[in-house]
Order: C-alpha cells, then sequence, then structure tokens
C-alpha cells in the first residue's frame, strides 16, 4: 500500500524531528556521562573539596561516581556509608549505610571496619548483633585504628561484651595513646591516678597513723603512678580535650 | 564651468537622509549576525556528524547489546516485567541507531573559506526578507535566504554567487512614492531589522545552551590541552561495549545449555 504524495512528505518530516530527537537524546547522554573519563581518585578529591566548602549535595554525588569508577575504593565507599548513615547530601538510609561500610571493612578498611562494628553494636540498618560488632571493632583495633582501639580498651575497662580486664584494657588504651589519641590518653592518666590513690590507700590501711603527715609517707610507687598519670593527662590537654585541660588544672591546684 | 543647483533639503528629506543611513548601518550588522548564526549552526551540525560517526554508533551497538541481552533474559524469565523491559531496551536501541546512521551523520567538517564567509554576508544583506517592502517581495527573499543558507551549510560558493547574479538581473523596488510614503517604508524596514537582530541574538543564546554545544565547547577546551575528547568517549563507550558483547554471549550459552 502507497501514501498520497503529501502524507509520505509528512511521515519523512516526523521521523526526521525524531531522528532529530534521538540525536539531540544521543548528545545529552554524553555529556552527561563526561565524568566516566576521569578517575575514581579525582571525584575522591573532589568530594574532599566540596565538603570542606559544605557543598554537601556535591560531596554526594562525587562520593557516588567514585565508587561507580572504581567499587573497589575503600575511602569512597566507607564516605559514603557515613553520608547515607548520617544522611550528608541525601537522605538518610541506614540500611544503605551498612551496606557500603561492609564492602570497605571486608576490603580491610580499618575506619569501615569501626563503622561496621559500631552500627552493628547499635542496631543502626541491621540487626543489633554485639558480637559481630565486636569481632568487627576488634578488627579495626588491631590495625591500630585509634577511635577502634579506644573503644575496645572502654570495654575491657568497663566489662562491655568483653570480661573486664584492667591488662587488657590498659594495653589498648597506651596504643592509642601512643598514637596520640587524645581521649585515650586521658583515660590512662585516670587509670594511672586511680593505681597511685590505691596503692597509698593500702599503705594508710596498714598503718593509719601515716594518714595525717602528707606527702612524705608516699612510696616510690606512688609517686611514679602520680607522675605518669600527670603526663598523660598533659599530653590529652595539650591536644585541647577540654575534659582534660580542667582535670589537669585541678590536679596542679592540689 | 557648469553650476551646481544646490537644494536646500527639507526637514522629511533629512530625516529620510538619517534614516536611509542608520538602515545602512543596520543591514550591515544584520548581514554580520546572520553570518555568526549561520556559521553557529554550521559548526553545530559538523560536530553532531562528527559525534555521531564516533561516538554514537558505540551507543547504538551498546544499546543494541544490551536490547539483545534484556530479550534473551525476558525469554528466560518470560514475566510482564521482563517482556516490558527488553521492549524499552529494543526501542532505545533502535532510536539509539536512527539518530548514528541517520542524515545528521553525513554532515562533514565545516571550514569555511573567508570568500565564502564574505560571498554570504553580501547574499545576506541583499537578500534578507527584512529588508522586503511588500509581501510578495518578502515571500521571494524567504525563499532566496534559505537557499543562500543552504549554500553556506555546505560550502557552495558558486552556488551563492549565482544567487547575488541574479539579484543583479531583477528590477530594484520601485520608489518615489513621495518623501512621506519613502519615510514609512523605511521606519519599518528599520524596525524589521531592529526585531530579527534581536530574534537571532535570542537563537544565538539558545543554540549555545543546548548540550550538544556544551559537548562541542568541552570538546574544544579538551583539545586546548592536546585531549581528544570525542575519542576518549569512544574508548569508554567500546569498553562497555565489550562487556554487554560478553554478557549476551555467556547468556546466550547459558541459553542453549539447557
Amino acid at each position: 500500500m502507497k501514501l498520497p504524495e503529501s502524507q509520505t512528505a509528512l511521515v519523512v518530516a516526523q521521523s526526521t524531528a525524531l531522528v532529530r530527537k534521538a540525536a539531540a537524546k544521543l548528545a545529552k547522554r554524553g555529556l552527561g556521562e563526561l565524568w566516566l573519563l576521569e578517575s575514581a581518585e579525582e571525584w575522591f578529591e573532589r568530594a574532599k573539596t566540596a565538603k570542606s566548602q559544605n557543598q554537601l549535595i556535591k560531596f554526594f554525588e562525587c562520593l557516588q561516581r567514585t565508587v561507580a569508577l572504581d567499587p573497589e575504593h575503600t575511602d569512597g565507599l566507607d564516605q559514603l556509608g557515613m553520608a547515607y548513615h548520617d544522611g550528608i547530601g541525601t537522605l538518610r538510609d541506614q540500611v544503605a549505610a551498612v551496606e557500603y561500610f561492609r564492602r570497605a571493612a571486608e576490603r580491610g578498611h580499618a575506619q569501615a571496619q569501626c563503622h561496621l562494628g559500631l552500627v552493628y553494636d547499635l542496631g543502626h540498618g541491621v540487626e543489633r548483633n554485639k558480637v559481630e560488632g565486636l569481632e568487627w571493632e576488634r578488627k579495626a583495633a588491631e590495625q591500630g585504628y585509634a577511635p577502634a582501639v579506644w573503644r575496645l580498651a572502654d570495654r575491657y575497662a568497663w566489662g562491655k561484651g568483653v570480661p573486664r580486664s584492667r591488662f587488657q584494657a590498659e594495653a589498648w588504651y597506651r596504643k592509642a595513646a601512643e598514637k596520640g589519641h587524645a581521649p585515650s590518653q586521658f583515660e590512662l592518666a585516670k587509670m594511672y591516678l586511680n593505681d597511685a590513690i590505691q596503692e597509698q590507700a593500702k599503705i594508710f590501711i596498714d598503718d593509719p597513723s601515716k594518714m595525717y603527715q602528707g606527702k612524705r609517707h608516699w612510696s616510690v610507687g606512688v609517686f611514679d603512678k602520680t607522675a605518669e598519670a600527670e603526663s598523660w593527662g598533659r599530653k590529652a590537654a595539650n591536644q585541647g580535650l577540654e575534659e582534660a585541660k580542667e582535670w589537669l588544672a585541678r590536679y596542679y591546684s592540689s | 564651468m557648469k553650476t551646481e543647483i544646490v537644494r536646500q533639503l527639507s526637514p522629511e528629506e533629512e530625516e529620510l537622509v538619517a534614516k536611509r543611513e542608520e538602515l545602512a548601518r543596520l543591514e550591515a550588522q544584520l548581514a554580520d549576525q546572520e553570518l555568526v548564526l549561520a556559521s553557529l549552526k554550521a559548526e553545530l551540525a559538523a560536530f553532531e556528524g562528527l559525534y555521531l560517526r564516533r561516538v554514537g554508533v558505540l551507543y547504538a551497538e551498546l544499546d543494541e547489546w544490551n536490547a539483545l541481552l534484556a530479550e534473551l533474559r525476558a525469554e528466560q524469565a518470560g514475566t510482564p516485567e521482563a517482556k516490558a523491559e527488553a521492549d524499552e531496551a529494543r526501542t532505545q536501541a533502535e532510536e539509539a541507531y536512527s539518530a548514528a546512521h541517520g542524515e545528521a551523520a553525513n554532515v562533514q567538517p565545516f571550514t569555511p573559506s573567508p570568500d565564502l564567509k564574505k560571498l554570504y554576508r553580501e547574499a545576506a544583506k541583499r537578500v534578507h526578507p527584512d529588508t522586503a517592502t511588500d509581501e510578495a517581495d518578502r515571500a521571494r527573499r524567504e525563499r532566496l535566504m534559505k537557499e543562500v543558507n543552504a549554500a553556506y551549510a555546505t560550502g557552495d560558493e558558486d552556488a551563492l554567487r549565482r544567487i547575488l547574479a541574479g539579484l543583479d538581473a531583477s528590477p530594484d523596488a520601485v520608489q518615489g512614492l513621495g518623501i512621506g510614503a519613502d519615510l514609512i517604508r523605511v521606519l519599518r524596514q528599520l524596525k524589521q531589522l531592529r526585531n530579527r537582530i534581536a530574534a537571532i541574538e535570542s537563537e544565538i543564546a539558545s543554540l549555545s545552551e543546548a548540550d550538544l554545544a556544551k559537548l562541542k565547547a568541552k570538546a574544544d577546551l579538551a583539545a586546548t590541552e592536546g585531549r581528544d575528547l570525542l575519542a576518549e568517549m569512544a574508548a569508554n563507550i567500546q569498553g562497555r561495549v565489550n562487556v554487554a558483547r560478553q554478557r549476551v554471549e555467556k547468556k546466550s550459552d547459558e541459553g542453549t545449555g539447557k
């Protein structure tokens, strides 16, 4: 069947318009995909810049592109997890956050392991599982990631999820403190001062007559412990930890 | 010795002279603007042709593999959702193919010679529809202007020369209906020219806003850095084409393996 000539012309004109539209669509598509030509690292750098300029939506988009270009970009995965967890530049989606933390954590990213431990511990976007939480936290701590080390030390100090162990707590606090983690330094300071007081208390209990005779009855061990407490307290205060500053001021006024 | 009789111009005549001078200036300006617009259009069309030939064809191929994959999936799954997805993928593939292998893809690079530009400016000035004095004249000029634009886009200098020669042969517009009538006509022409110049400006602005122009700007910028953006895009899509093809092959092996 043949169309009348005028109608054929119409069909041609219509199909030309359709082809024009399709070509315009291809141009739009190419423009929209130019970001694929850059590296994940470039987009991650841009994400960091956007964050520092408080452009949160841009920050989020740059992170998405980072992990789209490199699905194993662990820094990007972890940051994207944080963005979803806290709703930075996107709607809060804690289930998605867990998946991103997991992807980075399974590839050995310490911070993501710590984050994954935390969301298991709190039951954010995943069924609460203290054992799993502890396991991920320990992995991060074993890599020397200070916040995880600190949390683990805290667990041992207070017996949270692990048997209480003064020895373990001190060892983990010290590990973080030596990496310059201020809250851990402060915990050590308090711990050593507590030791000093315990030791002195023992002396007084053995001979209460010494109670009113002041510092000259302090043992060498007590002096050592207070000195160590003071030293860690000062380190924490020097890093600007308010609690430690206040504590140190009171310590000196004693 | 000849004596020259200098007649004092009446105020209307002075006004007419001034307006005619302004008209001549605007005609020149309009011809320049038409040249800018025609060049922009031709450059964009040429870039589109290049883009469709180098990048568009790969998009079409990618969409074809994706459509095949969706169809294989639909065949195996047999669900209405899979069928709908396959139909959608097929439509997109056909659309991309029609664009990538259509007429727009045949447009060749646009490199106008100085002569071509000069001829175009001259022709645009002489035939411009907005200098028309009546409707019949306007229709004739509009037709001619289309020919001028087409000749310019294809770089056809001879066609432009022919159009100009034809104009020389055609009689000048009738004049001399009196100063008042002349003045009214000139004023109307001025208004038309100004309108057209404004229209060209907004057309240039909207063309520059289009995705194609943005893409061209990016490609031009990349070229100044010694990069070939279209080649980079092509390489990227080629990689995705290879992945898609492997998926289709794997899927169709699964299908026959059953």
